[in-house]
């Protein structure tokens, strides 16, 4: 009995290990290639909030703070008054891109008159581009282009917009 | 909870924690750490509302110590089932609170350490401030984040942990010299701690 039970003991700690190491290694392989397929802007399809397709080609030449969100969490919306205190920026495009449905994403664009700012655009993230290519876990979470499509910064949580431009900068010296 | 030892070690735990977050961890500290994330307004909101749920932190800190404890004791259990095939969970359980003690050492010496040597530190020192540790050998801003906490656990109270459990489970058990206590040590909390190093590893891999 004691011998069945050790060998069962053994048999557990060992397939526990074995599914952890599995993870563990998979997931690091994954990723480095994450890390590797978002260090140039990959190609993408967002929907704009009044249904115009949206695509690489929609970029104006201008450098791209690319901004995962969603609507109900409380970070994503201190993430969005800083970039309306921050006011108009010439520079920079802002993409807040979220998988929720468009009329939320409508109302809450409403809400914070994001309309209004020219920079600023709000997607709709229709093919799940936030996990399956920039393999996102939580919100906000965000990604700073250069002009040319190459990863300058990524950012996990609330940032600044001084930050963000700051780091822009740094790239143009 | 007749223990009186387990008692003494929540009680101490607990007043290092709140000695810790007065003394260590001031509003302007989060000021400046947090600068480059949030406005003032929003630290400011984030500083209430967790005055408002510091007690619950507390409580978790017991809780925490509590499981680990159990934990440990039900590694050991294991470890002298298959020896002596029989089960000791009170036993080992007192021997888990007893080398538990022996954390309590970089606690102090994290305070003191930031008390009066390093006075200038920001919110990331504190974190990654493990002393004796192969963590303190690299720069942890430079590491992948699911690396730190294996070379975290990888110090020199850890060590004398494992020390302090055997020599306390020969003293438990006579009838188990210092090496074969050893030997339940690593075969119990030592596969036990292998498991949730892997564990915590995974699930940092999952949600980082």
């Amino acid at each position: 009995m004691k011998k069945f039970l050790r060998t069962l003991a053994v048999v557990f700690i060992l397939a526990i290990l074995g599914y952890l190491s599995f993870g563990i290694y998979t997931k690091s392989r994954k990723k480095a290639e994450v890390s590797a397929r978002i260090s140039t802007l990959s190609p993408f399809s967002f929907n704009s909030i009044d249904g115009r397709k949206i695509t690489n080609k929609h970029i104006s030449g201008k450098p791209l703070w690319l901004v995962f969100f969603d609507t109900n969490c409380e970070y994503c919306r201190m993430e969005t008054e800083n970039i309306l205190k921050a006011g108009e920026w010439k520079d920079i495009q802002i993409w807040l891109v979220s998988a929720e449905p468009l009329d939320s994403l409508s109302a809450f664009a409403a809400k914070y008159r994001l309309n209004s700012l020219p920079h600023v655009q709000v997607l709709n993230d229709t093919h799940h581009a936030a996990f399956l290519t920039f393999n996102v876990t939580s919100f906000p979470a965000s990604f700073l282009y250069d002009s040319n499509g190459t990863l300058i910064k990524q950012y996990k949580g609330v940032v600044k917009v001084e930050t963000v431009l700051k780091d822009y900068a740094g790239t143009m010296l | 909870m007749k223990n009186p030892l387990l008692w003494l070690l929540l009680l101490i735990s607990l007043t290092l924690t709140v000695v810790t977050k007065n003394t260590l961890v001031s509003n302007s500290l989060y000021f400046n750490s947090l600068a480059e994330k949030l406005s003032y307004e929003q630290i400011q909101e984030l500083l209430a509302k967790g005055k408002k749920w510091e007690w619950v932190g507390y409580i978790l800190v017991l809780i925490v110590y509590i499981i680990k404890c159990l934990l440990v004791a039900l590694c050991l259990t294991l470890g002298v089932f298959f020896v002596f095939n029989r089960f000791e969970f009170k036993r080992m359980f007192n021997i888990a609170v007893m080398a538990e003690f022996v954390f309590l050492i970089p606690t102090v010496f994290k305070l003191l350490w930031f008390l009066f040597i390093q006075t200038s530190y920001t919110l990331q020192d504190l974190q990654y401030f493990h002393p004796f540790s192969v963590l303190s050998i690299f720069d942890p801003l430079s590491l992948e984040p699911w690396l730190i906490y294996p070379l975290q656990v990888l110090n020199v109270f850890e060590a004398m942990y494992w020390v302090v459990l055997a020599y306390l489970l020969s003293k438990e058990l006579p009838e188990l010299d210092m090496n074969r206590s050893m030997t339940v040590v690593m075969s119990g909390y030592g596969t036990g701690l292998i498991i949730w190093v892997a564990f915590v590893m995974f699930l940092t891999l999952t949600y980082t």
